[in-house]
């Protein structure tokens, strides 16, 4: 096509042209401006690594947890070193094992004792992946604690490693599952139904030592690894009725069915 | 986008709370409008995948939810009817939070909560904690975490329950505002708040949709069977036993001006008038007549 011929074309296609509609352009703008602003944030929206939201999860635990459980085993430490009986340090690792527990139920079941839970359950990483994530991580500072607690104990206490982790893990992770099942009985509410029970939990250990005195330390090794075993058994059977209620929204207040 | 429901049912036990719902949304404000206990809360719940329906489909843009999972929630926005809050959080603390939850990073997350603060009028208190906000600013509060993800679907549940008349407004303009090009379903109890700005509305009871259409559509319903009438204190008693009395005030003569909804006029003096949403709710969710001692409370005791 010759320049000449372009420019007649132009000419002729201008001076043809409909008036530009303002307003029509401007509601185009408008809808290609927010259309653009969705995708800045939309394609900041995507599915992370679970182990990424596990991490960034950790931003949001109180640090009054943390310095709960340290002060736990510092104090555990203290006590151990303070005893000269074998037979009241392992009471000692018992009753400290249950109380991490206890430290950690505020925290793990927050979402639910603060109403939380519904608005999250509704979020790309839901209420069952909150839950689990948060499991994860107290259960993570937890085997950090019992390795802690099996390795400086006999080297304060003279005593077997292997037996001071079967009395911390035991009531560990029994009070575990009497705690979960605690909250899926409460939906969720149960901090002050598991402070309770640690309570009478704690209470239970030491009156039964003062009872039936050196009945821990006689019990051999294969009934501890037994009740280990059940009390595992236990804990995981009813964190996974747990995390069942909440995927399937029952544990939430809105399967009440006289609400809305 | 579209979003449909496939005979949506929910049961507690003998309870059916929801029952068969279907109904399809494309972007557009819905109003859910029904009574308390009618499975509005339920519903919402199913559609935001909160609750697992005991039978029926929610479906996004023709698959269902329950196999989309969290790339589904990944465009939902929720406001529950009665939302919680961790006691030591701030506002940003809170919109932080629920920005990692919906998997916005990090920076995008913090301009975007500063920028919904602002929208909402909480800018000023972002770093005061939530425990110290009035209820109003605790809803706007929720309305500006639904959004934080730009989400294609919005649902607010009651959001306007315990705001006081001049909140509900600017809570309504707010949810016009930000309901371009997004299906918002909005439930509540209160005409008012879906009469003005929901392009369709839903009427539910006891676990049912009864009607849909415009607000038009379903007035034009009762069109020539709402009534207005001028009668003395005593008829107007009479008149509260046989029919449905949707409205009764008392003007200043002590005459009892009676608003109700009847096939034929319910006295010789009462005229025709343009039927409203209220009319209609009124009239589908009146289970009896009313008693004579209903119309006497109403006076109360200075006057007949």
């Amino acid at each position: 096509m010759s320049d000449s011929m372009r420019e007649d074309l132009r000419a002729y296609y201008k001076s043809t042209d409909a008036p530009v509609d303002e307003d029509a352009k401007a509601h185009v703008i408008a809808l290609v401006s927010g259309q653009a602003a969705r995708c800045s944030v939309v394609g900041q929206a995507r599915a992370m690594p679970y182990w990424r939201f596990l991490a960034g999860q950790l931003r949001f635990v109180s640090p009054r947890a943390w310095v709960a459980q340290l002060t736990l085993l510092v104090g555990m430490l203290l006590l151990v070193s303070a005893c000269s009986e074998s037979d009241a340090t392992m009471l000692i690792v018992m009753v400290a094992s249950v109380l991490s527990v206890a430290l950690a139920v505020p925290s793990v079941f927050k979402s639910f004792e603060s109403g939380m839970a519904e608005l999250e359950a509704a979020c790309r990483h839901d209420a069952t992946q909150v839950l689990v994530g948060r499991l994860i991580l107290f259960g993570l500072a937890d085997v950090l604690w019992m390795s802690l607690a099996a390795c400086l104990v006999p080297a304060i206490a003279d005593s077997d490693p292997f037996r001071v982790f079967l009395y911390a893990a035991t009531p560990f992770f029994s009070f575990c599952a009497a705690c979960l099942y605690l909250s899926r009985i409460t939906r969720g509410r149960c901090v002050t139904a598991c402070i309770a029970a640690a309570s009478c939990t704690v209470a239970g250990i030491w009156g039964a030592s003062t009872a039936f005195p050196h009945w821990y330390s006689d019990a051999s090794m294969v009934v501890w690894s037994a009740s280990l075993v059940v009390a595992l058994a236990l804990a995981l059977y009813e964190a996974r009725r747990l995390v069942a209620q909440v995927a399937s929204g029952s544990i939430f207040r809105t399967a009440l069915p006289t609400r809305g | 986008m579209e979003l449909k429901l496939d005979r949506l049912t929910k049961q507690f036990g003998a309870a059916i709370a929801v029952d068969r719902v279907s109904a399809a949304f494309s972007p557009g404000v819905y109003g859910l409008l029904g009574a308390n206990g009618a499975g509005k809360t339920t519903l919402m719940s199913m559609i935001c995948d909160v609750l697992k329906p005991t039978s029926g489909s929610v479906l996004w843009n023709g698959s269902p939810i329950d196999r989309l999972g969290a790339s589904y929630r990944g465009v939902l926005g929720y406001l529950p009817q009665d939302f919680g809050y961790y006691p030591d959080f701030t506002a940003l603390d809170f919109m932080l939070y629920l920005s990692a939850l919906k998997g916005l990073d990090r920076r995008a997350a913090r301009r975007r909560s500063r920028e919904l603060l602002d929208l909402v009028g909480l800018a000023d208190v972002a770093r005061r904690k939530i425990r110290t906000f009035s209820g109003g600013m605790k809803q706007r509060l929720g309305i500006a975490q639904a959004v934080i993800n730009d989400p294609q679907v919005l649902v607010l549940d009651e959001p306007t329950a315990g705001l006081d008349p001049k909140e509900r407004v600017r809570f309504r303009n707010l949810i016009s505002s930000l309901a371009q090009d997004k299906i918002v379903i909005l439930s509540t109890h209160i005409v008012s708040d879906v009469e003005y700005i929901a392009d369709e509305i839903l009427v539910m009871r006891d676990g049912a949709i009864l009607t849909t259409g415009t607000v038009e559509q379903i007035v034009s319903g009762l069109r020539g069977q709402v009534w207005e009438c001028s009668v003395s204190p005593r008829e107007a008693d009479a008149m509260a036993s046989r029919v449905d009395v949707g409205n009764l005030h008392y003007d200043r003569s002590g005459n009892a001006v009676v608003r109700l909804v009847a096939d034929a006029p319910p006295h010789p003096q009462a005229h025709p008038v343009e039927p409203t949403l209220e009319d209609v709710y009124l009239h589908l969710f009146n289970e009896q007549p009313k008693q004579p001692n209903d119309a006497a409370e109403a006076r109360g005791p200075h006057h007949g």
